[in-house]
């Protein structure tokens, strides 16, 4: 069946090691990045290819020299893949200016190097809502777009920067349809779709995912019983599958999500304007933000009760990052908004190796709580 | 709603219905294993061992070959018992101990359990439904194996560290450390120093109040109080928790078998509601 075969290549390589990227995809050259704020289509344009470095549950060997055990798991666990090896196929990295954690990580990465990655912070604004916010991340944009031409595979073009922006722009809606497919995949599967769309060439993914979505299209005709309690996701990160897993486990489903590696990350779309740079720009001063930003127009409390009670969500799960400030302040400027609204919430704090049977009692005694 | 299982009201379990079997609840903690048979109107039998290296076996030890209506298993080996087909349903500990204090205080608005290796700390509202929790399961630090370990450095049987502390003149030690590794030493440290062994106890269990009491300021202390788990035993720590707290506590007979009574009240409504849904089972 072609759905089934679609998803099995989608989701084959959705969590795989970076370093078997290269040979999956001859032909292709990789460039890591790591926040959600960081411009895939320029990338892309410039000839190369945008793969996210995820964080993982594998042993930690290096880190501890560098980085502090107070740092989160998603710094400690890619610093460690750089300084293995596990990343030498790589092109290089960018970053963006989030937290104080992931700014620090840059110049950890550009220490440790050996000077002939190509390494870039993309300085976004931590304020989106200034007069001079536009003006500012236009100019940073420019920057980061003309750096690339000194180490992208094709000279910078201003139609292909618009092509790559259509193509990203693609995978967007398709993820919109998805969305409305949620209650035809598991929570794993559906998980593991986002995550591919951050590890494949975006070619490969949209024609595949396009492929998923007709199927789907088709198999919805039939309409399909849907059980359990349904739950919202809030964090950052997602870096342990095994915890979409439990979900799965415990009969319940997950109907939406504010997280920086799930539906965050394919919000809305950069449109077609004559700038596209301008169109990036404008993509990223009005998209949710994530909890590093501030905008004074976007009040995350009633933000994600509204989304929560929008996808007819149960209750909300943070999945948060231990150690992860931006995040911890969002949660308890959250939590009153969902309590006067009457919205059951439960927080998981996670961890590099989390205790897998506590997620579980937590999970179970929550889901146990909405039924 | 789930409403309270009054004592009064005609039993499904009842001996008038002939020889039914009971329905049963199975709480695999990491120290302690317990049993409880309830016939749709009482107990009628509690039985606690401990879990050792092989809990599969010694729980089938405890269900002695017998047949019940439905079986559900709660605590960290519910699903090992579900996976070996001992219990046919499992729930969680939290949902365990909210249904089994409410039927031993049917006013009981905050359950604290403390256990072998976590505790946790429920708000339950009507029926025993629970409202929001907080679970500790990081570390040993503030649970049952804390206390096994003090009163081993202490060369104190588990069961007599509470009296022990209780009988202490003088000011608590104050023990710096929670972690139950770097406390054990600082206790032999403390002992070697010429500290008495009775306020270095009521130190360790001052620590575990002040520990474990955050948490229960985070989920709220609404009256009545129910202290529970196997740590509820200790009489120190009902003292030192009444007066941190500002509450009476109410802590039932046998607190180690209130989640295995919640297991086995829950399987009589599980099986009301889906009455072929679950097969008899026996060990």
């Amino acid at each position: 069946m072609a759905e089934r075969e679609a998803l099995g290549q989608i989701i084959q390589v959705a969590r795989a090691p970076l370093d078997e990227w290269s040979a999956r995809y001859p032909g292709h050259r990789a460039m890591g990045y790591l926040c959600s704020y960081v411009p895939e289509e320029m990338i892309h344009a410039a000839g190369l290819t945008p793969v996210r470095i995820r964080g993982n549950t594998s042993p930690l060997r290096y880190v501890d020299a560098h980085l502090q055990s107070f740092t989160c798991a998603l710094c400690r666990s890619t610093l460690d893949q750089l300084l293995s090896g596990q990343l030498d196929s790589l092109a290089g990295a960018v970053f963006a200016h989030c937290c104080d954690a992931m700014q620090a990580q840059a110049d950890l990465w550009r220490m440790h190097s050996g000077g002939t990655k190509f390494l870039d912070v993309v300085m976004q604004p931590a304020h989106l809502g200034t007069p001079s916010a536009r003006a500012y991340l236009m100019a940073e944009l420019t920057r980061f777009w003309q750096r690339l031409g000194q180490i992208g595979e094709k000279p910078l073009d201003v139609d292909r920067l618009r092509a790559s922006i259509a193509l990203y722009d693609e995978t967007r809606d398709l993820v919109r349809s998805l969305q409305g497919f949620r209650h035809h995949l598991s929570v794993p599967d559906f998980y593991a779709i986002l995550d591919a769309g951050q590890a494949m060439p975006r070619e490969v993914f949209n024609s595949l995912l396009a492929a998923l979505v007709s199927e789907l299209e088709a198999a919805a005709a039939q309409p399909k019983a849907v059980a359990g309690p349904c739950l919202y996701l809030v964090g950052a990160v997602l870096d342990e599958p095994r915890l979409l897993d439990l979900v799965q486990d415990l009969g319940a489903r997950v109907c939406g999500d504010d997280l920086c590696t799930g539906s965050r990350h394919f919000h809305g779309s950069v449109g077609n304007q004559d700038d596209p740079i301008a169109a990036l720009a404008d993509y990223y001063l009005q998209r949710p933000p994530c909890p590093s930003k501030y905008h004074p127009a976007h009040q995350p409390g009633a933000y994600v009760l509204q989304q929560a009670r929008a996808s007819g969500a149960d209750g909300v799960v943070f999945v948060i990052e231990k150690f992860c400030e931006p995040h911890a302040f969002d949660y308890a400027l959250i939590l009153p908004t969902l309590d006067e609204a009457g919205l059951p919430h439960l927080m998981l704090e996670m961890e590099q190796t989390p205790s897998l049977e506590g997620l579980r009692t937590r999970l179970q005694a929550f889901v146990e709580m909405l039924h | 709603m789930p409403g309270r299982l009054e004592p009064e009201r005609p039993a499904v379990g009842s001996p008038e219905r002939g020889a039914q079997a009971p329905f049963a609840g199975l709480d695999i903690g990491s120290r302690t294993i317990a049993l409880v048979e309830w016939n749709g109107r009482e107990i009628t039998r509690a039985q606690v061992v401990d879990t050792g290296t092989d809990p599969v076996r010694n729980a089938r030890g405890l269900m002695e070959g017998r047949s019940y209506r439905h079986l559900v298993a709660t605590g960290y080996g519910r699903h090992l018992a579900a996976e070996r087909e001992l219990a046919g349903e499992v729930i969680s500990e939290i949902k365990a101990y909210g249904l089994g204090a409410y039927h031993l205080y049917p006013d009981a608005g905050t359950v604290l359990d403390i256990g072998g290796q976590d505790s946790k700390v429920i708000r339950i509202g009507p029926g025993g439904r629970v409202l929001r929790f907080e679970m500790n399961d990081r570390c040993a630090a503030g649970t049952g194996r804390f206390l096994e370990n003090m009163a081993h450095a202490l060369g104190l049987a588990v069961q007599d560290f509470g009296p022990h502390a209780l009988s202490a003149r003088g000011a608590p030690v104050r023990i710096s450390s929670m972690c139950t590794v770097f406390a054990e030493s600082e206790v032999v440290s403390l002992i070697a120093r010429g500290e008495d062994s009775h306020r270095v106890a009521l130190g360790l269990h001052q620590a575990i109040v002040d520990r474990v009491g955050g948490m229960v300021r985070r989920v709220g202390v609404q009256e009545r109080f129910v202290f529970a788990g196997g740590v509820a035993l200790n009489p120190c720590l009902q003292q030192l928790f009444s007066q941190a707290l500002g509450v009476d506590l109410a802590v039932p007979d046998d607190p180690q078998i209130v989640g295995a009574l919640g297991a086995a009240l829950h399987a009589e409504q599980a099986a009301r509601v889906l009455p072929d849904a679950h097969a008899a089972r026996s060990a």
